[in-house]
This record gives C-alpha cells, sequence and structure tokens, in this order.
C-alpha cells in the first residue's frame, strides 16, 4: 500500500499542473498582504463601521499577523475547491486521457485499493495546500504584521481573542479546511470516473461548488431549513466557529472555548458522510466500469 | 497444458454482441496469434483476459486459476502491451519502467531497469521524458514494462500499430526472441496477416466476434490457395476473354483496375503467358499469402482484397 501511496503521490508531485495550485495561493495571500501593509487602516474602518465614531479604535495592535490571516482565510477558502478540483479531478479521468488507465488497471492491485490509493494521495495533497497557505498567510503574516489580540467581527458585535489563545484555534481551523476540502476532492474524485478528459470533472466540481455554495449564503428561510442543512457547503465554513469563543458575564471571551462546538461537530461528520458517500460511489462504480480508454 | 483456457466468452455493449461466445486455448510456449479485421473482437476479448472489460458471460483460466477468483495472482504472471503503449509523457523512460515494476510487485533495482532499457534499446534516453520519445522508442519502453518483472505470458495487442518498417522488423524479431529463446508465451494480436504467419506457431482467426477456425499456422496454409492479383490495362475486355478459358473457374473477381484469381502459386507464370499472348497488357502480378488467401476465403470480405496487401 505504501508503495502504491509513494508512486501516486510522485506522480502528483511531477506534473507541472500540481503547481499551479500553490503558485496561485502564494500569489494570492501576498497581494493581500501587501494591501494590508499598505492600507490596512481603510479596510478595519470598513470592518467595524460606525463604531469607529463612538471608539477610539487602537488600529497598529488590530492590524496584525493573526488577524490579517484570518481575512486571508476568509477571503481564500471560498476559492480553494477550484484548485482542489484540478487535481481531484485529474485523478481517473487523467489517466483514461493519457490512456495509462488501461496498464494500471491490468497490473495486479485490486481496483478497489488503486481507487483508495488515488483518493489518499489527493487527500495528501490537499493537506499539502492547506500546509502551504498555513505557512505563508499565518508565519508570513506574523512575520510581516507582528502579533497581537485578533479581533474578530460577528454579525453585531466585535470578539477579542488574546494572542495567547489563538494559535491552537489555527491549527484546528487549518485541520477542519483539509476535511472540508477533501470534500470537495471526493466529489471531483466521483466525477473523474465518468470522464475521459480531465476538464469535464473539473468543470463539474466547480460548478456543483458555485452553485451549492450561492444556496448556502441565500437568506431564504425556506431553504435554510430544508436545503442548507443537507449541503455540503453549508458545512464547510464551520471553521470559523474555531474562532467564536463563549463568553463571560461583561462579554468578555473566555480562552480556551468556543462557542458551539457541538455544531462544528455535526458539520464535520456531515462532511465525512459525504466524503464516504462519494468515494464509496466511486470506488461501486470504478469496479465495474469497462475500462475502453 | 493450457496456459489460456477461455470457454464460451461473450460481451454486449449497450445490447450489441462484439464477442459472440469464443472459446479457444493457448498453450504453454505458443506464440498465439489472434487474427481479425478490425473491429472483430480481438482487443475486446484481450481486455477481457487483462480484466479491464468485464465478459457478459463465459469463463477464463489462466495458469489453472480462474481469472475473477485469482485476479491478483494471475496478472502478475502476465505482461501486456495493450494498443499504443501510452506511458506518463511528463516522467522520462526510467521512471516509467521503475513505476510499473514496483506496481507489479517488484522491488526495482536500477541496473535492473537500466538492463531492460538496455534490452529494448533506449538505454542511452533512459533519463529524458517519454514526450522526447517517437512512436517507435515508446512502443519499445511499452515492451520494457510488459517484461519487467519477467512474466511467464505476455500479451501484445497490436504491436506494431504505427511503427515504421524498421520498428516493425524489430517488433517481429523481438517477439521471435521471446518465444523461441526465452521460451515465454505469447498472445499477439493483429490484423496483419503476414505478421502473424512470420511470428506464431497457433493462431485464431475470429470475425465478427465469432471464432472462425483455430489451429497450428502450419496447417492452415495451403499452398493450393494462393490469390493472385493481375493489374490490368483493359480489365473488362480482360474478363471476357478469361470466360472462354480455363482459367474462368479461378477467376474470382473483377474491380476498375484488374482481376483476382485463385490459384496454385506455380501456375502463375503460366497465367502471365496466356494473358500476353492473348493481347492483354499485363502491368504487375502479385501473389497473396497463402494465409491472406485462407483468411479471405474465410471471413469472405471483398474488401481484404484491397486492404491486406504485402
Amino acid at each position: 500500500m505504501w508503495s502504491l501511496l509513494q508512486i501516486e503521490l510522485f506522480k502528483i508531485f511531477r506534473k507541472s499542473r500540481t503547481y499551479i495550485s500553490f503558485g496561485a495561493i502564494a500569489a494570492m495571500v501576498i497581494i493581500i498582504q501587501a494591501a494590508l501593509k499598505y492600507d490596512g487602516k481603510s479596510y478595519i474602518e470598513f470592518l467595524v463601521g460606525g463604531l469607529k465614531d463612538s471608539l477610539e479604535i487602537p488600529y497598529d495592535h488590530i492590524l496584525n499577523g493573526y488577524f490579517v490571516c484570518f481575512i486571508i482565510l476568509n477571503l481564500l477558502l471560498i476559492h480553494i475547491p477550484l484548485l482542489i478540483a484540478l487535481v481531484a479531478g485529474d485523478s481517473i479521468a487523467g489517466e483514461a486521457n493519457m490512456g495509462t488507465l488501461r496498464l494500471l488497471v491490468s497490473k495486479p492491485v485490486s481496483r478497489t485499493q488503486l481507487m483508495l490509493i488515488k483518493f489518499a494521495a489527493t487527500v495528501i495533497y490537499t493537506a499539502l495546500l492547506l500546509i502551504w497557505l498555513a505557512f505563508i498567510s499565518l508565519a508570513l503574516s506574523i512575520l510581516f504584521f507582528g502579533t497581537n489580540d485578533i479581533l474578530i467581527a460577528r454579525n453585531d458585535s466585535l470578539e477579542i481573542i488574546r494572542r495567547s489563545d489563538v494559535m491552537w484555534r489555527y491549527l484546528a481551523a487549518f485541520a477542519y479546511a483539509t476535511v472540508a476540502l477533501s470534500t470537495v476532492a471526493a466529489l471531483a474524485f466521483l466525477l473523474s470516473v465518468f470522464a475521459e478528459n480531465s476538464i469535464g470533472p473539473i468543470v463539474s466540481t466547480i460548478s456543483v461548488v458555485i452553485v451549492f455554495t450561492l444556496l448556502s449564503e441565500m437568506q431564504i428561510p425556506l431553504y435554510d431549513r430544508t436545503v442548507k442543512p443537507w449541503l455540503f457547503t453549508s458545512h464547510m465554513l464551520a471553521w470559523k466557529g474555531f474562532f467564536y469563543t463563549k463568553v463571560d458575564a461583561g462579554g468578555s471571551a473566555i480562552p480556551g472555548t468556543i462557542e458551539n462546538l457541538q455544531a462544528i461537530m455535526k458539520s464535520f461528520w456531515v462532511l465525512i458522510a459525504y466524503i464516504t458517500g462519494f468515494v464509496a460511489s466511486a470506488i461501486f462504480i470504478f469496479n465495474r466500469k469497462d475500462i475502453l480508454s | 497444458m493450457p496456459l489460456v483456457k477461455v470457454s464460451h466468452l461473450s460481451k454486449k455493449f449497450r445490447g450489441k454482441t462484439v464477442v459472440d461466445d469464443l472459446s479457444f486455448t493457448v498453450n504453454e510456449g505458443d506464440v498465439y496469434g489472434f487474427l481479425g479485421q478490425n473491429g472483430a473482437g480481438k482487443s475486446t476479448t484481450i481486455r477481457m483476459l487483462l480484466t479491464l472489460v468485464r465478459p457478459s458471460s463465459g469463463e477464463m483460466e489462466l495458469f489453472g486459476m480462474n481469472l475473477h477468483n485469482e485476479r491478483k495472482k494471475i496478472l502478475q504472471q502476465i505482461g501486456a502491451v495493450i494498443e499504443k503503449p501510452d506511458l506518463y509523457k511528463y516522467l522520462t523512460g526510467y521512471e516509467n519502467l521503475s513505476l510499473f515494476a514496483r506496481m507489479s510487485g517488484m522491488r526495482a533495482v536500477k541496473k535492473e531497469l537500466i538492463g531492460q532499457l538496455d534490452m529494448v534499446g533506449i538505454a542511452e534516453r533512459a533519463h529524458d521524458k517519454v514526450k522526447t520519445y517517437s512512436q517507435g522508442m515508446k512502443q519499445r519502453l511499452g515492451i520494457a514494462v510488459a517484461l519487467i518483472h519477467n512474466p511467464q505470458l505476455i500479451i501484445l495487442d497490436e504491436p506494431t500499430n504505427g511503427l515504421d518498417p524498421q520498428g516493425i522488423s524489430d517488433m517481429r524479431n523481438l517477439i521471435l526472441h521471446l518465444g523461441r529463446h526465452l521460451k515465454k508465451t505469447i498472445v499477439v494480436s493483429s490484423h496483419l496477416l503476414h505478421e502473424i504467419e512470420q511470428v506464431c506457431t497457433r493462431m485464431l482467426i475470429i470475425d465478427k466476434g465469432k471464432k472462425m477456425v483455430e489451429g497450428e499456422v502450419s496447417a492452415l496454409i495451403d499452398p493450393a490457395k494462393s490469390i493472385v492479383e493481375a493489374e490490368v490495362t483493359d480489365p473488362v475486355s480482360a474478363e471476357a476473354w478469361i470466360r472462354t478459358t480455363r482459367w474462368a473457374g479461378h477467376l474470382k473477381q473483377m474491380h476498375a483496375t484488374g482481376l483476382v484469381f485463385q490459384l496454385p502459386k506455380n501456375q502463375i507464370p503460366e497465367l502471365n503467358r496466356d494473358l500476353v499472348q492473348n493481347n492483354i497488357s499485363v502491368l504487375s502480378l502479385q501473389a497473396k499469402h497463402s494465409l491472406e488467401a485462407y483468411f479471405l476465403s474465410l471471413t469472405g470480405s471483398k474488401q481484404h482484397v484491397v486492404t491486406f496487401t504485402d
């Protein structure tokens, strides 16, 4: 198994297409960091809204590495599925397109094993992409902006999380994001089984994510109860929950707490169910598929 | 002992039967030819042997084991090139070979891999990316991939497709070498009759998914059944004259540029002399392989007279 996984990872990381995602993330993060470095004050003013008239806002304290990383994650985690689909959608369809699928399937490896290995390699790629995102969005932001307490804007309030209470939340958020993005990878992986060209599954995955995200974000009460709880995109943003703390009687954040861990766990299990469903379906279909490419 | 035993194998794609109740056996040491027109069902049968396509019905036994039940054990002993050998173009030849060796359960030792690439004549380009290889080099690399784990059974599906004459000759020599010297059992499919005739010991002719005949190549070759194609300036007049002579019984077909006869090879000079003496201008006389004649008589397709030429 390990040898097969090594082979899959080797194939993924020898393709130049793989590095497009790493390059794109680096470019976007650096652009955001540069913008905040030179005009972060305007962004914070926009964020705090009318509060700036009644409060003295300590812009230099707020604009720190942790805060910048939080902004970057908010902006980017919606778009990263597109980059994940590039590799996951190519996993089976790309092999069919190259003509190597028939060679792989005629080797003494079961189709189920082959599929599990390929999906595992895709998840590792997803995790590495997020580690890369974590490195440049968190480490570089800390380097350029330093550390301080983090200001979290919610619907109608602002919360401050102490700097000593931040790092574990990021670790948990990145771990959760890995699961969330693995769901997208699993969808692209499933669609990849049907195609003999990677464009189809990549575009289909992106389309599904866009449509589901729009439905998840729509403020329509009927959908809130009926549709949204079942869309995986509704659960992908639950990573933000790690930055919502319980508050004491005075309204201050209680260190080490999460406001609604149960909701995060529920979203986590919904995503796991989606991943299991997508991958199991992909294996079921692939096991019955005639390889004619 | 039969190494491959196929019984009543059928495959339907969306209701259309492409392999129809096919049974055959390949014995240990055979160089077994699988012959048929394009679309006859050769590739589908080979893909079923390699578990790429699921049969609609029938049984396949290889090495005495049921393919469905012992897939992994069986595939460990098979090396295959399926149509054109598509490999990872963004990897080098060496990397491709190493990767597939490991997938076949082999420990990829550098010396062994380079030795294999050397055997197929591409060791000097081992570390170049496959996208820079010619079609012939890719075919050689495909063969190296098929042989790297020292399989007992080698399956080659249309191995000369896309090769230049030198490549075709090299492939033929390689098959002969594998069969005669390394004692491998080989199944080779082709629509080129002379390829099969030159390298195979036994063969199966398949047409529209059905077995037409199976047996020793030497026994299937009948020198009395040569097809002779005469290119003449005026086929209509020539035919009219032929109908009045003893050659009438040998005339099989007339087309725009000539006449097609079926007769023993040793009568060709006599036919030529008679045509010329009766003022029929002969531009060329071409005898087809005897196996080709046999194939034509079995499949009865006129198009082959044009399709299969030397």
